[in-house]
């Protein structure tokens, strides 16, 4: 069995280039500076990531979520990406993942694992 | 011919019947005997019904909503609204409004433990709507896939094989299996069947190769297995079984489609599932 060792990540949700739609648009690792931006944006959600036997996991807390952000992209049965997403540097150097590893668009199944809401896109 | 049955069971009851009313008996029997028995699982109490079929619900129209706690108090003056396809548990229902919290797929992780750094587990949203709106917004949701099913079919016609022959050597029976439905929506379904069932055999010259020159009517004993899709109560089929003689019968040697497989159309009308959840 593998412990995950899960990063937090600051993600606003949509495509790119305007963070409309459904997807990844702006992927950040979280800090004082960056969360007090993020906070302003209505599709920005505070949330833990990581990468292990080729899958990123993306896990957020209810509780941490925005009502909006919660309601458009975690209701539903999958998550959407309409848009091929490749992760920042930084943060797949972090994760132990290939530079300009890319998640391919397409719907992944959202889960509840142990009371989180888990996504977890095969690279 | 009747008389391998009345071999197998009490003479007393057969020696009196002619051949094809016995026949006759023997199928209305089997479908009393059949109806009545799903008859009996057809109505849940009220409720069961509240508990059971009730509980999980889906949006077919955007829903206005706002956030509350688990008693449903307001958290939040601002509407929200609630995607279509999403689909929530009704918590509790308080006059005129009804506590929910959207549903997601739980999932055990079996190979990759999630190492949670805070203790926000089972930490739910919870939104409140009115009553009126759960009833023209949202339908019942059934997310179980599989379910058991059970019910009774007709092959009215069998393909038979080696040599080619087609008869009304007609089988009526009961079925069980598994049934699965892609889509809460769409009423369609796919079953695995098998089936147990009696048959009505004409043994002749041909069937016999040769061995009786009059036509006479008997029974079997058929086992099969089918795949079924469903429209809604309605269903057609395809069948296949073995036609199994009496072994006390005269003509069972001589049966040519002894052990051989048949291969029908069905068609029935599903009288009991039991998935308990559906629409």
């Amino acid at each position: 069995m593998s412990i995950l060792h899960i990063i937090p990540i600051l993600l606003t949700l949509g495509s790119q280039p305007n963070c409309d739609g459904f997807g990844m648009c702006i992927l950040e690792r979280e800090s004082e500076t960056t969360l007090t931006e993020c906070m302003k944006y209505e599709n920005c959600i505070q949330a833990e990531m990581d990468f292990v036997e080729k899958e990123l996991v993306l896990i957020v807390s209810q509780s941490k979520i925005k009502d909006k952000a919660f309601i458009k992209y975690f209701t539903k049965e999958n998550f959407e990406l309409d848009k091929d997403y490749t992760l920042p540097s930084e943060i797949a150097r972090e994760l132990n993942c290939a530079e300009n590893t890319t998640i391919p668009k397409g719907k992944y199944p959202i889960n509840e694992e142990n009371g989180k809401i888990v996504v977890r896109f095969k690279i | 011919m009747a008389k391998s049955w009345c071999d197998l069971r009490s003479k007393n009851i057969c020696k009196n019947l002619p051949n094809g009313r016995f026949l006759h008996i023997l199928i209305i029997f089997l479908l009393l005997i059949s109806n009545s028995t799903y008859s009996q699982n057809t109505s849940p109490t009220p409720d069961q019904t509240s508990r059971i079929l009730y509980k999980k619900y889906e949006f077919i129209l955007e829903c206005p909503m706002y956030r509350c706690d688990v008693e449903g108090n307001k958290l939040d003056p601002e509407r929200l609204t609630a995607q279509i396809g999403s689909k929530f548990l009704l918590i509790e229902v308080k006059k005129d409004t009804c506590i929910i919290r959207f549903l997601i797929n739980s999932k055990k992780a079996k190979k990759k433990r999630l190492d949670f750094s805070d203790d926000d587990i089972e930490y739910y949203k919870y939104f409140r709507i009115t009553k009126a709106q759960l009833d023209y917004k949202a339908i019942p949701s059934n997310t179980q896939k599989l379910a058991f099913t059970l019910g009774s079919v007709i092959t009215p016609l069998k393909l038979r094989f080696s040599p080619f022959d087609f008869s009304k050597d007609f089988t009526i029976g009961s079925t069980f299996g598994v049934k699965y439905t892609k889509s809460d929506f769409a009423p369609v379904s796919f079953s695995g069947l098998l089936g147990i069932g009696v048959s009505s055999i004409t043994l002749d010259s041909f069937s016999t190769a040769g061995k009786t020159k009059s036509k006479q009517e008997t029974l079997a004993f058929t086992p099969s297995l089918g795949f079924m899709l469903e429209f809604g109560n309605a269903q057609i089929g395809v069948f296949t079984g073995i036609d199994m003689l009496s072994s006390t019968n005269p003509l069972f040697d001589h049966y040519i489609y002894k052990n051989k497989p048949w291969i029908s159309l069905g068609f029935g009308y599903s009288i009991f599932t039991g998935n308990g959840g559906k629409r």
